[in-house]
């Protein structure tokens, strides 16, 4: 639907050890030590990926994309799922 | 057994998009008691179409169990954009749903009205015209409007579906007429989406010539969801059988079937 665009790394905050980063997780802040791959998040929250559609800052992740795409600093990440409906 | 009746019938396979379906009946997965109980409904409706609707995964808690456990694998599944109200949500919500399941297929709500969960036909209209041009197969549920249905049809859908009714209310089908006009002219399959409050409303619009009938709370929020699945099963095979048989005219008196002649004492 919307192409992918690459976050600035100007805003990102200074590494230092341990700093955690905070990104949005289905509209709720969410904190993080490090910058993880969208696949290692999904382990993290137990969710298996087969299951899920992913949205990294508004544009939709294929799911072969998974392992390969960081979460930085300030990401809006959604994770949906099939739920009962009419 | 009644499944044996409809295949006797001259009737056409109910075809959408070039996919070829058993049943006339897509029931939903929302509103049951339970998992397991909508599991069973399902087996009880014969449907293989199903509703399911795209939302966050409870992050917190991770310990409920998935919808896709209790939903036959042989089920097709149908993604919905239940409560977008904007063509934009509704498009991003077709996308995550494509991307969550396994086909480009979308029920594609866009509510104009949150009280009645009427559509927002400007909205549902531009929003086929998008998700046509980007490869999905689009269900509209639409009102019981000839203009909308046949702008719908422009746009590229492959079904159109009136409502019967306001979305949850069990009222029945409400326009007979407006569905009727709208049989006559649909060059899509015609299905009848929301209203139904049981068997004899399916059936009705089984009667008025819908080519399916979509239905989640009629059997959901029945107190015997499992027998009401199969009530539908049969309400909706019976319509279309009677539907394609040719019913007798409507008179204003009484016909006697039995012979006039050779009656005793006369």
């Amino acid at each position: 639907m919307t192409v992918r665009t690459r976050r600035s790394t100007l805003n990102s905050v200074p590494s230092r050890a341990a700093v955690p980063l905070r990104i949005t997780l289905n509209g709720e802040p969410y904190d993080l030590d490090e910058p993880l791959s969208v696949a290692d998040l999904l382990v993290r929250l137990a969710i298996d990926p087969r299951r899920v559609a992913v949205e990294h800052n508004l544009a939709i992740l294929r799911r072969p994309l998974f392992a390969e795409t960081l979460v930085h600093e300030g990401d809006r990440v959604e994770i949906v799922n099939f739920v009962g409906g009419g | 057994m009644i499944d044996d009746l409809s295949i006797g019938m001259n009737d056409t396979p109910f075809v959408i998009a070039g996919r070829t379906f058993t049943s006339r009946l897509i029931v939903g997965t929302g509103k049951y008691p339970s998992h397991a109980v909508m599991a069973q409904a399902h087996a009880a409706s014969g449907a293989d179409m199903v509703t399911v609707a795209v939302r966050r995964v409870n992050i917190s808690d991770r310990s409920k169990e998935s919808l896709l456990d209790y939903i036959d694998p042989g089920i097709f599944l149908l993604p919905n954009t239940a409560g977008c109200s904007t063509a934009e949500d509704a498009i991003r919500t077709a996308h995550l749903g494509r991307e969550a399941g396994l086909s480009n297929w979308v029920k594609l709500e866009v509510i104009g009205d949150e009280r009645t969960l009427f559509p927002d036909n400007e909205a549902l209209i531009d929003a086929t015209k998008i998700l046509v041009r980007d490869g999905f197969v689009v269900l509209p549920y639409t009102n019981d409007d000839l203009i909308a249905c046949r702008k719908l049809e422009d746009a590229g859908a492959a079904a159109v579906m009136p409502l019967g009714a306001p979305i949850g209310s069990g009222l029945g089908i409400q326009n007979v007429n407006n569905l009727r006009i709208i049989r006559e002219f649909a060059r899509v399959p015609l299905i009848v989406d929301a209203g139904v409050g049981t068997a004899s409303d399916a059936a009705l619009a089984m009667e008025l010539g819908a080519d399916g009938v979509l239905l989640n709370t009629a059997i959901a929020g029945a107190q015997d969801p499992v027998a009401m699945a199969e009530a539908m099963k049969h309400a909706v095979i019976a319509g279309r059988l009677a539907c394609l048989s040719g019913r007798i005219p409507r008179k204003m008196y009484a016909t006697a079937s039995s012979p006039v002649e050779g009656m005793v004492g006369r």
